[in-house]
């Protein structure tokens, strides 16, 4: 897989004149799994929305191969697979009508073994509002994995998933790092991470 | 490119699931527009001075209370985050959704217009000019809302903000489709509102949809 990298210099944010974080710096490339801990209310999702330029930063700026990421835009964004806190599915829409019109998706003909190993299929053809928040959640997950994208980031990936999915995530994730992609995950369940070289930890 | 038709297909799909919000415009437009004819209905002379400004004034009203739809259920279950961080430019996105979103909320309204037209004892080709009117002015007012209900995104409680945006910039529609409707009735030169409309409808679409796509990147820091 093609990737790139992405860097993070000396960044700092304050939400009215209020410090959510400050001075954090990291150089993120092919194979590289970032981890970032904290406890509720530290600034994770914060971080992780300035690495995708949904806000922007105070101080500091986050490069994509070396370039400012707001210049580059869509360069940056074709490889960036980012899971919020909300699921970003359509409550209305059914599972496969979500995954039909999902923005993201690159290739028609992927396969749909994730649906099956995250026990989804029975409920493909029912709408997304009636699935319980595991299942959204594990749809999310699907769509993300199915992006083909080189850099995944996850806000508490972990959240809401029973310990069969967490382990099927870990094994997806690994595959993507051994094929050269790059994964960033924040979470306060230190026990479900793998071990990676990268942590920051949020205070 | 393939985008462009699945997001307009996705929002009609989902506006068709969300029909009860949808109708809501529809059934504010039909009342408005219905209750003069049925409380002064029988002076034909009054009906032709009053239907021009009544027909605006029901689209304004049906598109103020149906406005909010057309971002904030994606604001809430995450998928307009996902619009912005597509590789596609959001201006051209936000473009395909305005559309849609006018064809799910206003093109009833231009049906619906034809048969109030005739409970105002308009007849023939007036009637198709009365439908052009309301067809050229919400579609400029859709721009018009759709840039405010994304300026008011990270309001919690946006009516009086919102409405205060929307007076200044939709004046003009209300003005010029009056005209537009009451010259056409009276047998005078419409030409001029005509031209007007249909100028601020190639200008709010053109400008409309860039002005709303930086107003989500704002609203949605």
């Amino acid at each position: 897989m093609q990737s790139g990298v992405l860097q993070l210099q000396s960044a700092s944010l304050y939400r009215d004149e209020q410090l959510i974080f400050r001075e954090i710096s990291f150089d993120l490339k092919g194979g590289d799994h970032l981890i970032i801990k904290g406890n509720n209310g530290s600034g994770k999702t914060s971080l992780i929305r300035t690495l995708c330029g949904l806000t922007q930063l105070t101080e500091g700026s986050v490069l994509w191969n070396h370039s400012p990421i707001d210049d580059i835009g869509s360069n940056y964004y074709q490889h960036l697979a980012y899971l919020a806190h909300s699921n970003s599915l359509i409550p209305e829409l059914t599972l496969l009508e979500n995954l039909t019109y999902n923005l993201h998706r690159t290739d028609l003909d992927q396969d749909h073994s994730v649906f099956e190993e995250f026990q989804l299929k029975q409920s493909m053809n029912s709408p997304v509002a009636n699935l319980s928040n595991g299942q959204s959640r594990k749809a999310a997950l699907s769509f993300i994995i199915m992006s083909g994208k080189s850099l995944w980031v996850f806000d508490e990936p972990y959240a809401n998933l029973d310990s069969q999915s967490i382990v099927y995530l870990n094994q997806r994730i690994a595959a993507h790092l051994s094929d050269n992609g790059m994964v960033i995950t924040s979470t306060n369940r230190e026990e479900a991470v793998p071990t990676t070289n990268l942590e920051i930890t949020m205070s | 490119m393939r985008i462009y038709p699945q997001l307009f297909l996705r929002d009609l799909k989902v506006s068709m699931k969300r029909w009860s919000d949808f109708l809501t415009g529809m059934i504010m437009f039909i009342l408005v527009a219905f209750i003069f004819p049925l409380i002064a209905g029988s002076d034909q002379d009054f009906m032709h001075r009053i239907i021009g400004p009544v027909m605006l004034l029901s689209s304004l009203l049906a598109s103020l209370i149906s406005m909010q739809n057309i971002f904030k259920p994606d604001l809430i279950n995450g998928s307009l985050e996902q619009l912005v961080l597509s590789r596609h430019s959001l201006n051209g996105l936000i473009f395909i959704k305005i559309l849609s979103y006018w064809i799910s909320s206003s093109l009833p309204l231009v049906v619906v217009s034809s048969l109030i037209a005739s409970a105002y004892y308009v007849t023939g080709i007036d009637i198709i000019k009365v439908m052009l009117t309301v067809l050229l002015s919400t579609t400029t007012l859709v721009n018009i809302n759709s840039l405010a209900a994304a300026l008011t995104l990270g309001v919690r409680y946006p009516g009086a903000l919102m409405t205060l945006i929307l007076f200044p910039l939709s004046l003009p529609i209300l003005i010029f489709g009056s005209k537009a409707i009451e010259y056409s009735i009276l047998g005078l030169d419409s030409s001029g509102p005509f031209y007007f409309l249909t100028g601020m409808m190639l200008l709010s679409f053109s400008l409309g949809p860039i002005a709303t796509a930086f107003a989500i990147r704002i609203s949605i820091d």
